[in-house]
């Protein structure tokens, strides 16, 4: 949908025309057309992988388009960094706040700052920044160090950040949707604050009742398109709906269950594990998952899920308690036989493949000491690997031309049924599976979602971590939550709610009682 | 046994080791790993030799081998930070080409006696504190205002750093030829301020040292010249041992700094107080600004 | 006004022969770099270029070609491994003070030359892998950085080396000068000679040599070893997911590393100057050099056949122009420095590509 240049009046603060961006030969974006204006709440709409974090990151100068152009108040301008947008006005709130552990608030706040000189002694920006925080009711600290602080806190030290920068444009990509009931309203008290001020808030977002309760106006992107742009009055659950997806919303997934075979797979008796910083990230768990299940673990990032699959894999030490793994102690089992037996894609997909090496060599990172590639104990057949590599690529669709292209060269989506392959080929007792569909689109999502259940239903135990609720809720049998440490059993699949499942993601331990509560 | 004489002595030979230090102190925390340092040294001794032989003026001799180190340490910087190249085997080609341009340009002048020297005798005592000046000064940019805020940022988290709107490319680049304008200096202050001669391969070995005192002293100005001194405390010790009535093998006791260097190493590394000598996080690390849409 | 502006766009597959393309632009290009320097000191590159064709075909090139290559090769195997050994200097003096002292006290004289040989060649390269075991538990149990472990190491070992020439094992016919006495004859190697002109090429050096280059080839690129070098080198983070033992791979890298810097250093003392010297005129910087010769052949024992020959030619012209026209072998050192900044710049380029913006 093309916005025709005479759209330009007094009250358009952004307009970007024709925006078109490409990695490596995907469209990210394709003639995109996105307008702000004076004092508005825009809510920019679509599914992962749509385009919205790309067009915004265009607009905050922290990618480069590849055609297209850009007005501010009427003017064409160049964004060709972060300090051009910031020059203009525009910043965002990050949906995973980009700050600087090692530094204070202070110190963070002030490197947007180019106001301030070199030689600056912070004096000045932290009185500023305890008179905003008061403000807004944030209750910011500047002498803290970003390490120390909660997810909501960095997030309201991005907002702050904005604000002293003086934008005209506060970009909030999915800010609310890690956040307790208390923390939301202050979100939502900050933008109407903002909008009396005569700023503009774009906001991105998944969530399309919170959309329909705070847009003026809704842009939504589908696949590197703009697919609609509608004023709030005009906007329903079910016209957006339609919109965003091709089908109705998706079906549940079809799951019977084999409850014949239940022979016990892991066992984690008061597992107690360690962070970086030595602080207790996993404090006594207990688990127990049998072969043909789904446990799912819904959680927020950051409460210990990294560090107990990471424990259960073997690349994490223990500091208490045991971990059972098919009937033997974990420590019992040597590291190449233990990864063997554990199918673990992981939340950053990188950590687990080599970008710069052949997608073949990639693929038998588990299995090049197995006796079909190896001959004489020493020597890998690669003419075997090629063949091997040929036929994972074809059962698992990954797009790649031949299988000696560079991994690093691959999508994310493809990259992902990369390890997919690697880890699933092997026919491992369990599977571990960490945020599997964070980054794919609706497609790849419900294609991954029934191949795990299809393991399960050979017999396969898995273990879902995610952040998204929604996800474990359609595809675990049993759900549970961790918190700080703690985990939670919360019950089978039809015992639960997804309001259940977040209070305790939110509140843990005390979600019980606000439940009693009412 | 530690006589005036030696405790002078400990802080000349530190010294060098303390200018380097503190300037690759600046580039690590930036993010950049200078390997470089040690034929910058080498390069701006051989620089400040010839210079002051020329000219009879010590000034200017200093302020030629920093401008030495500083070009090596520029390129070190556009090599590894524009280019993307690795950073170690860009420091190690910069020691080498550094050797070679010494050789060089000393060739003629080996064995020339110096017109004239930086001469500190009793006056060793204001040397020891601007030193310390120096250092507390170094520490208190890098930690109190917001240059340091910058550097620092951008040895931590580029990305970040980028994010919120720093020159990381620009950051680094800077540190860089600071450290090697140090670096280059303090080659210099060796021949001119400490040992007063030059020939072929004056004072190789000397960098790496002052990459181990970057180490140790994790990455903090204020502890730097603390462990110069204690290399210093070892050259000296070197010396008056090779003397009577102790007349040790020099080549044996030749040995003494690198082990000394290595030991102390593997004891913050192999102890406890590992945990406080966390190097910045994105040190070595090259850095890219569009990352993978993951 | 125009204005040119440059980005740069990571490319999706690299520019073809890169491989090739990559090291012989690098040497152009730091040739006419160092030419301009040498140049502003006055060195005619007329005669530059006359001694530069007669060392192409001159046999010292290969003499001095195959301590590179040996080292070389070795120092490829570490540096896939991402293990940053910059101790071959010390390694191959291990190698060679092994191999004098085992042949001037140990070795007897009945001893048949063949088995004496074998015998030195296992010790050098023990000792070589023994001196770079050192820093490579150190890297493995306490993540002590191993490019200082490793220098430190060389530095204690020229120690030990000159102490020993100027002491205990001085040469009692040796005038007084830092060397030992010439070794028995069951311990010397026996040299080419081209047209009845000895070289200064010992045989079986050559030989090794040629066969580690080979050898190392296959583990690399065709072994489950070189495949765990490789995955670690390359992704630490893959290696420790895909339940690789990193202690052993660090260790094997090491080893072979070392070994086959000893083996140089045994070559040079047995076969060369037949005698143990002073620790610089051993080693003479061979450790430094090769790693530039490792870096030049892309990491590939085969190319770094050719890259070491290359940089042989070069050393043998430098020390020739220092007895000719007075300019220090030490001069080397800027072409090869040059080299190895331009291979790692041009690196760059082919895999990013430039995007040049013309805007008004």
């Amino acid at each position: 949908m093309n916005i025709p240049p005479t759209f330009l009046n007094s009250d358009t603060v952004v307009l970007m025309r024709g925006i078109t961006k490409e990695f490596y030969g995907f469209k990210a974006l394709d003639n995109v057309d996105f307008d702000i204006k004076k004092g508005e709440i825009h809510v920019l709409l679509g599914e992962n992988g749509a385009g919205k974090t790309t067009l915004v990151k265009i607009l905050t100068g922290v990618y480069l388009m590849d055609r297209g152009e850009i007005y501010i108040d009427g003017v064409k301008r160049d964004i060709r960094n972060v300090g051009d947008a910031v020059k203009y006005g525009i910043s965002i709130v990050n949906q995973y706040p980009q700050l600087i552990d090692e530094l204070t608030i202070t110190e963070n706040i002030s490197l947007s700052l180019r106001s301030l000189g070199i030689i600056h002694r912070f004096n000045k920006i932290k009185e500023k920044i305890i008179e905003y925080s008061d403000k807004y009711s944030f209750k910011l600290d500047p002498d803290k160090y970003v390490r120390d602080l909660s997810f909501s806190e960095r997030q309201r030290v991005e907002i702050l950040k904005a604000i002293l920068l003086d934008s005209k444009v506060i970009i909030m990509d999915e800010p609310t949707t890690l956040l307790t009931t208390w923390e939301r309203k202050l979100i939502y008290q900050f933008m109407k604050r903002a909008k009396e001020e005569g700023r503009s808030i774009v906001l991105i977002t998944h969530k399309l009742s919170e959309a329909l309760e705070v847009a003026d106006r809704i842009t939504i992107l589908k696949k590197g398109r703009v697919v609609a742009r509608l004023n709030a009055e005009d906007a329903t659950y079910g016209k957006l709906m339609k919109l965003m997806f091709d089908k109705m919303h998706a079906k549940t997934v079809d799951r019977k269950r084999d409850v014949n075979s239940r022979n016990e797979v892991l066992r984690i008796e008061d597992l107690m594990v360690l962070d970086e910083y030595g602080r207790k990230a996993v404090k006594n768990v207990n688990l127990k998952l049998y072969s043909g299940e789904i446990v799912g673990i819904a959680g927020i990032a950051g409460n210990g899920q990294r560090e107990l699959i990471e424990a259960i894999y073997g690349v994490r030490r223990r500091e208490a308690g045991k971990i059972i793994f098919l009937g033997r102690d974990i420590s019992k089992y040597n590291a190449r036989e233990l990864r063997k037996l554990i199918g673990y894609i992981p939340d950053k997909i990188p950590e687990a493949v080599i970008l710069n090496m052949p997608i073949y060599e990639n693929l038998i990172l588990k299995k090049y000491d197995n006796s079909v590639i190896l001959r004489k104990k020493i020597f890998i057949d690669y003419k075997s690997v090629y063949k091997y590599s040929d036929s994972l690529i074809s059962e698992y669709n990954i797009a790649a031309e031949d299988p000696g292209v560079e991994a690093g060269t691959l999508s994310g989506g493809n990259l992902q049924k990369l390890v997919l392959a690697r880890e699933l080929s092997l026919d491992p007792p369990l599977i571990i599976a960490v945020n599997p569909s964070k980054t794919l689109d609706h497609f790849s999502t419900e294609l991954l979602h029934s191949t795990l259940i299809k393991y399960r239903d050979h017999g396969k135990a898995i273990l879902l971590v995610s952040e998204d609720s929604e996800e474990v809720m359609k595809v675990s049998d049993r759900i549970m939550v961790m918190h700080e440490g703690n985990l939670y059993e919360l019950g089978s699949r039809d015992e639960v709610d997804l309001g259940l499942i977040e209070e305790y993601m939110i509140r843990g331990g005390e979600a019980e009682e606000v439940i009693k509560v009412g | 046994m530690i006589s005036l004489d030696i405790i002078i002595r400990a802080i000349l030979a530190g010294t060098p080791l303390l200018i380097a230090s503190l300037g690759e102190i600046y580039t690590e925390r930036s993010g950049v790993l200078n390997l470089g340092l040690e034929g910058i040294f080498v390069l701006g001794a051989a620089v400040s030799f010839v210079t002051t032989v020329d000219s009879g003026n010590v000034i200017l001799g200093l302020i030629f081998a920093g401008i030495a180190g500083g070009i090596l340490g520029l390129i070190h910087g556009i090599v590894s930070v524009s280019f993307r190249g690795r950073q170690v085997v860009s420091g190690l080609a910069l020691t080498i080409v550094g050797y070679g341009i010494a050789s060089l340009i000393g060739a003629k002048y080996v064995g020339k006696p110096l017109p004239t020297y930086i001469y500190i005798g009793d006056k060793w005592i204001i040397l020891l504190i601007s030193e310390l000046a120096i250092a507390f000064l170094l520490w208190y940019l890098l930690f109190k205002i917001k240059l340091g805020a910058i550097i620092r940022s951008v040895g931590e988290d580029p990305i970040s750093a980028y994010g919120l709107g720093v020159d990381v490319v620009k950051t680094r680049i800077l540190t860089t030829l600071f450290g090697g304008f140090l670096g280059g200096l303090a080659g210099g202050w060796y021949v001119l301020g400490y040992i007063h001669i030059w020939t072929e391969g004056t004072g190789m070995g000397r960098g790496w040292i002052a990459l181990a005192i970057v180490i140790v002293s994790a990455w903090n100005p204020l502890l730097a010249p603390i462990f110069s001194l204690i290399f210093g405390g070892v050259e000296a010790a070197i010396w008056r041992f090779q003397l009577p009535p102790y007349n040790f093998n020099p080549y044996l006791l030749g040995a003494t700094p690198y082990l000394t260097t290595l030991l102390i190493l593997v004891i913050f590394m192999a102890t406890p107080l590992k945990k406080y000598f966390r190097p910045p996080k994105a040190l070595g690390i090259p850095f890219y600004r569009e990352e993978r849409t993951i | 006004m125009f204005k040119i502006e440059v980005t740069i766009k990571k490319r999706s597959r690299e520019l073809p022969y890169s491989g090739f393309i990559i090291p012989l632009s690098s040497i152009i290009i730091s040739i006419s770099i160092s030419l301009i320097i040498l140049g502003l000191y006055g060195v005619d590159p007329g005669k530059f270029f006359k001694v530069f064709t007669t060392a192409l075909i001159s046999p010292s090139s290969i003499r001095y070609a195959i301590p590179l290559i040996l080292s070389g090769v070795g120092l490829a195997v570490a540096y896939k491994a991402n293990v940053w050994n910059i101790g071959a200097e010390g390694q191959i003096l291990a190698g060679a003070l092994v191999a004098s002292g085992l042949a001037l006290y140990y070795i007897p004289p009945t001893m048949p030359r063949e088995a004496a040989v074998l015998l030195l060649y296992i010790a050098a390269f023990l000792a070589g892998s023994l001196t770079a075991l050192i820093p490579a538990i150190l890297k493995a149990l306490y993540n002590v950085n191993e490019v200082l472990s490793t220098l430190m190491i060389n530095y204690v070992m020229m120690q030990i080396v000159n102490y020993l020439v100027y002491g205990p094992w001085r040469g009692k016919r040796e005038y007084g000068y830092p060397r030992t006495d010439i070794f028995p004859d069951n311990t010397i190697l026996p040299q080419l000679e081209i047209g009845g002109l000895k070289t200064t090429i010992n045989i079986p050096t050559l030989i090794l040599m040629i066969g580690s280059a080979i050898v190392i080839y296959v583990i690399l690129f065709k072994t489950k070893w070189g495949y765990e070098i490789r995955v670690y080198g390359l992704s630490e983070e893959a290696a420790r997911y895909g339940g690789l033992e990193i202690w052993k791979i660090i260790i094997l890298a090491m080893v072979i590393s070392g070994g086959l810097a000893g083996l140089a250093g045994a070559g040079e003392v047995l076969g060369v100057y037949k005698q143990l010297i002073r620790a610089e005129r051993v080693s003479a910087g061979f450790g430094y050099t090769a790693i530039i010769v490792a870096w030049l052949g892309n990491l590939n024992p085969l190319g770094i056949l050719l890259s070491g020959y290359f940089i042989g030619v070069l050393v043998s012209m430098g020390y020739t122009l220092q007895i000719f026209t007075g300019v220090p072998y030490g001069t080397v050192n800027i072409f090869t420095g040059t080299l190895l900044l331009t291979l790692i710049s041009l690196d760059f380029l082919s895999k990013y590509s430039p995007v040049i913006r013309v805007r008004r």
